[in-house]
């Protein structure tokens, strides 16, 4: 059976995160009631012009330069022309002819290791509006229409779903860490169409489209609904041919959406209202972002397991925050604190942007564990406490246990021995041990806060027993 | 002379009143003996009030105040009826102001009305009007010229002291001259195309009538410059004009071939003899070998980007709708009953020069021959000051002439496209009459920014015929 190939590619489109549209100057904001964000030129009113959206370029620029595309030096856009409702001017303005980044690869994690994966182009391009189908009706929302996206395109290099799942994933994360979108894929700011042919020995034409992929599970389960259909259709000697193919996410099915025998022309020229530029230098030049994959290693190499390192990456700020801490304690010593006690808090590890404390407090925080000034379900109300009321752990730390002077831990110290003098007696008949009971009580008066390690030095001073 | 000037100083001395002058103009306007208006603005009246008002107050600022002033239907006045003499738009009121309407409101103009044109410009008699057609004033049987015909007629008839049009392959300067009145078109760029219905995009510029060549300096002067809202206009570089006569002009030899009518051959040698007896001009012939090649490279560009620029008027947002069955019968509806058989010509023209497959062939092609035209003219200017040269190789033709028959009707551009094709600049002036008392006026062509080498001269020319 292993005489079967698997060649799947991919069409990803990411709506950037800018705070205007890409051609106007209308809110980015899909949050808005529907046709609320919309001026002359958005919804195609006669006599308006372009004007290109100066930080979409640069974002475009930023993620060809983080996956190692090459960028030529002089840009232009063109005109993709067809007719649907959702496009109000009959074209899209995209790029056509040239790409602002060319080749390139994605990092990809797998286990320990990290895989490249190559980036056929990326353009620049505008969303097009987003249409509801209501009882039978479509409505259309142009707030989307216009928002900046980007298209990135794979040649058809994966060979099976899950590859293609942790190729994506690391995309998105590559994403997320250069700031330039949220990737969110249930608002669709981050969405998918996969292509794949399953051959047999020979190499027939057949690539089939799939749309309407609006989550990892769909576009898994989808390639592997698409996988099975051909290769049974293979054994069988059903003809396949080039088509589209829409994903039931409820039937779990793919079903033909359009053959390719009518190709649409889209009639691409370069858009004459926006002149061919030159790429601003500073793009090329400006620092970038730590990526996932540095992350990645350094975590490995501090001896964080992979799979422990995957969760920490979820987030830019907490791969940070931890290496961060791993520059003053191993891992081991804080995981737990970390995976266990923080994270349960965290709802939505990916737009996990910062703490209530930096990392100074957190180191300080262990320190004190550390130390034994925290006792370990003391530390974990801190947390607790912290990550639900957003208050610095420092400032519950001085709360909770405020260190008592010297002279304060003397004067508890003389009153426990008053109140157990018969204690005292056992110790000093040998039974040493029942120290420990004195500075527990010493403990629980100065409610806690103290070092039990100075306390015990205290009471043996005080009882000659040094 | 200057007509502009002469009515402001009425106005400072308190002769007249705004209201006054335009009640003159709008009066003659609303007779539309020749179908030069599709749409009176009835509430420029208010502005004028306003305007009496500070020529009482002594507040006389701006330099189009109180000038009465007529719009091609298709620039945008916010809140008027912008129709582009078509039936998809006969019912679109302008959400906006072009910023030409901006800058000109600013300084005072008062704005009569929207001027008939041939459907979105695309015409050089102004018969493909959906308003029917417009005639010319100095005989109705015959056309005014197009596609800006109205604009000319506005400005001809007293309708208007000045207009805009716009002029994407001669439609500013064939309607001047076929009326008898000055008609500029800037340098591709110096003027905003922001508001500008567009026909060809990489040719349209609006651009100015008058009866007085010192009046089109006048608001060439206003509306000229850098826009923000258009990515393909320049700042107007700050010249100073010294001239040194007698110019070095030269003029097309192929002014005098046989398809031109003599009665123009033989105003044009009197017209030569004119200059070199003033010692205004020394005049040699020149040659362009790409001169044949200029309507066929027209026609290609301009009808392709026509194709899309058109597509967004599909039914959907605004415009004429007539529904269908389903989406696509619901586009073919519209288009089919929207637009006039010119554009739909053009339109299919322009399909089929950008499909994939002809698009190297004729496209692409095109351009190449569009950037040996513009070296053939700045090869020429190395030689010459100043190209001379007739606007149109007939005198006006008559009503109906050449409307069945396309191809006649497109050698009428056969002087004016390739100024649009290079993107300079080019002065349509009106010089003497015709044994029929029909206009005859020629256009003298500049390099980039030549605007102001145009006004001087024909000030002095001006000057020396009266």
């Amino acid at each position: 059976m292993d005489e079967f190939t698997i060649k799947i590619g991919v069409e990803i489109h990411v709506q950037l995160k800018t705070n205007s549209k890409m051609f106007c100057s209308c809110k980015v904001d899909m949050s808005s009631e529907p046709n609320e964000n919309i001026c002359p030129i958005c919804t195609g009113q006669p006599g308006t012009l372009p004007l290109p959206n100066e930080r979409a370029i640069k974002y475009a620029i930023i993620v060809s330069r983080a996956l190692n595309s090459k960028i030529p030096d002089l840009l232009y856009f063109s005109r993709k022309n067809y007719f649907y409702p959702d496009l109000p001017k009959g074209y899209q303005i995209t790029q056509y002819g040239i790409s602002t980044g060319y080749g390139g690869q994605v990092p990809v994690i797998k286990g320990k290791e990290i895989l490249y994966f190559p980036i056929e182009r990326i353009n620049l391009e505008e969303e097009t509006a987003k249409s509801f189908y209501v009882n039978g009706k479509v409505f259309l929302d142009y707030n989307r229409c216009g928002i900046p996206l980007l298209e990135i395109v794979t040649p058809p290099v994966f060979d099976s779903p899950d590859i293609l799942i942790n190729f994506l994933k690391s995309l998105r994360r590559i994403l997320i860490y250069l700031g330039v979108s949220d990737c969110n894929m249930e608002r669709g700011e981050f969405r998918v169409d996969t292509n794949i042919s399953v051959n047999f020995k020979e190499v027939f034409d057949h690539r089939v489209e799939i749309k309407n992929l609006n989550s990892l599970s769909a576009i898994k389960d989808s390639l592997e609904y698409e996988i099975n259909r051909q290769k049974k259709a293979i054994l069988n000697n059903v003809k396949l041919t080039r088509e589209t193919r829409l994903w039931d996410d409820l039937k779990k099915e793919t079903r033909v959406m359009r053959t390719k025998e009518f190709v649409e022309d889209y009639r691409y020229f370069p858009e004459p209202d926006l002149p061919p530029f030159e790429v601003n230098k500073h793009y090329l030049s400006e620092e970038l972002p730590l990526l996932p994959d540095y992350y990645f290693k350094e975590l490995i190499n501090n001896g964080v397991d992979p799979k422990e390192a995957e969760i920490i990456l979820s987030s830019p700020f907490l791969a940070d925050f931890t290496l961060k801490i791993l520059e003053k304690f191993p891992f081991q010593k804080f995981k737990g604190w970390i995976l266990t006690e923080i994270l349960q808090y965290i709802d939505d590890l990916e737009s996990l942007r910062d703490l209530p404390f930096n990392h100074l407090d957190f180191i300080s925080f262990l320190e004190k564990l550390e130390e034994g000034l925290i006792p370990r379900h003391i530390g974990q109300d801190i947390i607790r406490s912290s990550m639900t009321n957003r208050v610095n752990i420092s400032e519950l730390i001085k709360d909770k246990i405020e260190i008592k002077s010297v002279l304060e831990i003397n004067e508890v110290v003389e009153e426990i021995i008053r109140e157990n003098i018969d204690v005292v007696e056992k110790i000093r008949a040998g039974k040493v041990s029942a120290i420990s009971y004195l500075v527990g009580q010493t403990m629980s008066k100065l409610k806690g806060r103290a070092n039990p390690k100075e306390i015990k030095d205290i009471i043996e001073k005080k009882l000659n027993l040094k | 002379m200057s007509l502009i000037r002469k009515i402001i100083s009425n106005y400072k001395e308190g002769n007249n009143f705004p209201s006054e002058v335009l009640n003159n103009f709008f009066s003659k306007a609303k007779e539309n003996k020749f179908n030069s208006f599709i749409t009176l603005n009835e509430k420029v009246f208010d502005d004028a009030d306003i305007l009496d008002r500070k020529v009482r107050e002594k507040k006389i600022e701006g330099r189009l105040f109180g000038i009465p002033i007529s719009v091609k239907d298709n620039i945008l006045v916010k809140n008027l009826r912008t129709t582009c003499a078509s039936k998809i738009l006969e019912n679109y009121i302008a959400p906006y102001d072009a910023t030409v309407i901006e800058r000109i409101k600013r300084e005072g103009a008062l704005i009569v009305g929207k001027t008939n044109l041939d459907e979105f410009a695309m015409g050089s008699s102004n018969e493909y009007s959906y308003f029917g057609p417009a005639f010319n004033p100095f005989d109705k049987e015959r056309v005014p010229g197009g596609s800006s015909g109205g604009s000319a007629i506005s400005v001809a008839n007293d309708e208007a002291v000045l207009s805009l049009g716009s002029d994407t392959g001669g439609s500013v300067r064939l309607p001047a001259s076929f009326c008898g009145v000055y008609g500029l078109k800037p340098t591709y760029g110096a003027v905003s195309r922001y508001g500008l219905i567009a026909f060809a995009s990489s040719l349209d510029q609006i651009g100015p009538f008058s009866k007085y060549v010192e009046d089109l300096e006048i608001i060439f002067d206003v509306i000229k410059g850098k826009d923000e809202k258009d990515n393909t206009s320049v700042k107007y570089p700050d010249l100073k004009v010294e001239i040194g006569y007698p110019l070095k002009i030269g003029v097309l030899k192929e002014s005098f071939s046989d398809k031109v009518e003599d009665e123009i051959k033989e105003k044009l040698d009197e017209f030569i003899l004119f200059l070199e007896k003033e010692n205004v001009a020394k005049i040699k012939e020149f040659e362009m070998e790409s001169f044949e090649y200029a309507i066929a490279v027209y026609y290609i560009i301009a009808c392709a980007e026509a194709s899309s620029n058109l597509a967004r008027y599909d039914g959907i947002l605004y415009g004429f709708k007539k529904k269908g069955e389903n989406l696509l019968s619901m586009y073919e509806n519209t288009r089919t009953h929207g637009f006039g058989e010119e554009v739909k010509r053009r339109i299919l023209f322009g399909t089929f020069v950008l499909k994939s497959g002809y698009y190297e062939e004729y496209y692409l092609k095109a351009q190449k021959a569009r950037t040996k035209i513009l070296r053939e003219f700045l090869k020429n200017f190395e030689k010459f000051d100043l190209l001379l040269m007739p606007v149109s190789p007939t005198l006006p033709f008559k009503i109906k002439e050449k409307v069945e028959d396309p191809l006649k009707m497109y050698l009428s551009d056969i002087f004016t496209v390739s100024v649009n094709l290079a993107g300079l600049p080019a002065i349509a002036f009106p010089y003497t009459f015709s044994k029929n008392n029909l206009p005859i006026g020629f256009q003298f062509i500049g390099k980039f920014f030549d605007e102001y080498l145009f006004f001087s001269l024909l000030k002095k020319i001006e000057s020396l015929l009266n």
